[in-house]
């Protein structure tokens, strides 16, 4: 195992970020951590980067600990925390130079990843002047500038617009061929399951399931949903035989959850029909990871 | 030890210090008015008195702002804790700092000497090698207090409020406008001790006179030894997340 994480807790006063948390991370996996916000996922992470000590449990990488060897597992992981800033006045090529000095590198490698990363038209420029995406491209560059074992990353993409989400993302993807393991966390589901082989649902602290998309899929009691919006509030009761509707707060909108969507949806359109209710949307989809999550929470990622 | 990269983040940090208009006007051009502007308000007398005493106190006031504040700002940005993910010996960057404010402070120095020499015709008349140690203690001092102070400060308040609980005490009382002789005599004795009255008397005393080393040597000890004591435990308890 790259990673081995051993029931990991640690608490913020009253609150225990990360309550009993286990995980085993081969070399080569890309492993999502996804959650909503306040999951842990970044307190777990800090923690592996070794920014963070645990209160109790065990972290074991590359078969080192971080009280026995921090300086050779400093050398073999790379990090890209969530919105680093960086020195006012400093440009990008001076940051990357420090970074090469830091890890002792060759001036060469560094600049095969410059290439590689599209960032030579803002090498003089300073960093703090850049948008978010060219920022966040540059943090991945001095992630990956000494040639990681390890890769984590935390929230990489997050505020930042779709086409350089699709630029990070694609320069993830190359590092996946090449084998680099790599931990991300995020609250993008879409993310998770493009980039990802093995996603871990995390809520409050804990892990609630992982497994690969369709591991995780199939905890779920059917295939589809059927989510309508109605135009007026139903107060009739609908005579559906065994399907049932879950209904929301205002009884406007529901989901159905059925393996078979065509039958279902015929017996709730007559049943809407004889009712008089009029429907204003209509949606047939197969499951995703929010429907998993919700069915093991009870709650959706946004939801408090 | 990674000497290069003392060395190169000593350059970027000149680099970043050079590139802003503002910090240059208040470290070199507004001591140089003051200067200027004293020196036409005062005689001659009061010009060696006071001399030596603005040395000082740009000493302090460029070791504090430049060394403390910078941490401070560095940490809110989250930039202390991506260094920190890194292999980076955590003594030479904070070293960096004590040696850039020290050449920083050199230039300040040696330009308000020249103006002094210039301008008013008062140069150094003792030991310039002398001179040289005072300082040396001078900003080692302040730049270690300074690392303390920015040790555990999460934010610009908190360190604006730790820099003038540091600094306005010594401005006040160190003799650096006028003499502190006129103090109550209780309190001339806690006066003398303060860096910052160490710092400025001894600068006068070498400024002035040519005076032998060992009458230096017991203000340089203690400023030197005050300076390793705060740089030491300020890296010990230094938040580095």
């Amino acid at each position: 195992m790259m990673i081995e994480i051993q029931n990991i807790v640690k608490s913020f006063k009253a609150t225990k970020a990360i309550n009993d948390v286990s995980l085993e991370i081969p070399e080569g996996l890309f492993l999502a951590l996804l959650g909503p916000n306040g999951a842990g996922k970044t307190t777990l992470v800090e923690i592996l980067e070794g920014i963070q000590e645990p209160d109790s449990g065990l972290i074991l990488i590359d078969d080192k600990t971080w009280q026995s060897e921090p300086k050779a597992l400093r050398q073999i992981m790379g990090i890209c925390l969530q919105e680093t800033q960086y020195m006012d006045k400093v440009t990008v090529e001076e940051t990357i130079r420090m970074f090469t000095y830091i890890y002792h590198i060759q001036k060469s490698n560094a600049d095969k990843l410059i290439q590689e990363f599209g960032i030579t038209p803002f090498l003089k420029q300073y960093i703090t002047t850049l948008s978010g995406g060219q920022r966040q491209k540059v943090s991945l560059l001095l992630a990956l500038l000494h040639n990681p074992k390890i890769l984590i990353l935390d929230e990489p993409t997050t505020g930042l617009d779709p086409s350089f989400r699709r630029e990070i993302w694609d320069l993830l993807l190359t590092y996946k061929e090449k084998g680099l393991t790599m931990i991300l966390t995020t609250h993008y589901m879409e993310e998770a399951v493009i980039l990802c082989d093995h996603i871990v649902l995390m809520n409050q602290g804990k892990i609630i399931k992982q497994g690969n998309l369709q591991a995780l899929l199939k905890t779920l009691p059917t295939e589809h949903k059927i989510k309508f919006d109605l135009k007026v509030k139903n107060i009739n009761d609908l005579l559906l035989g065994d399907i049932k509707i879950i209904w929301d707060i205002n009884q406007k909108s529901g989901t159905i959850l059925t393996d078979d969507p065509m039958d279902c949806l015929m017996t709730v359109l007559n049943s809407f029909k004889k009712s008089d209710l009029e429907i204003d949307r209509l949606e047939i989809s197969h499951h995703t990871l929010e429907d998993v999550f919700i069915h093991l929470t009870g709650k959706g990622f946004d939801e408090p | 030890m990674n000497l290069n990269f003392l060395r190169y983040l000593v350059l970027i940090q000149f680099k970043i210090y050079f590139r802003q208009p503002e910090t240059l006007f208040w470290s070199f051009g507004f001591p140089l008015i003051l200067f200027w502007i004293l020196g036409l308000a005062f005689k001659a007398e009061y010009l060696k008195f006071f001399i030596p005493g603005l040395l000082a106190l740009n000493i302090m006031n460029g070791a504090l702002w430049g060394v403390g504040w910078g941490m401070v700002e560095l940490r809110m940005k989250k930039y202390i804790k991506r260094l920190s993910a890194t292999p980076m010996s955590r003594v030479i960057f904070l070293s960096s700092y004590i040696s850039t404010r020290i050449c920083i402070s050199l230039i300040e120095t040696g330009l308000l000497l020249l103006a002094a020499k210039f301008i008013f015709g008062i140069s150094l008349k003792g030991n310039p090698i002398l001179f040289l140690i005072v300082f040396l203690m001078g900003n080692f001092v302040f730049a270690g207090i300074s690392i303390l102070i920015g040790s555990r400060a999460d934010n610009m308040v908190t360190a604006n409020g730790l820099l003038n609980v540091v600094m306005l005490p010594m401005m006040l009382t160190s003799g650096i406008f006028f003499s502190y002789d006129k103090f109550p005599k209780i309190v001339i004795p806690i006066i003398r001790y303060f860096p910052l009255t160490l710092l400025a008397d001894s600068l006068r005393a070498v400024f002035s006179n040519s005076i032998h080393f060992s009458q230096l040597g017991l203000a340089c000890c203690i400023l030197g030894i005050l300076g390793l004591i705060t740089f030491i435990f300020g890296i010990r308890i230094f938040k580095w997340h």
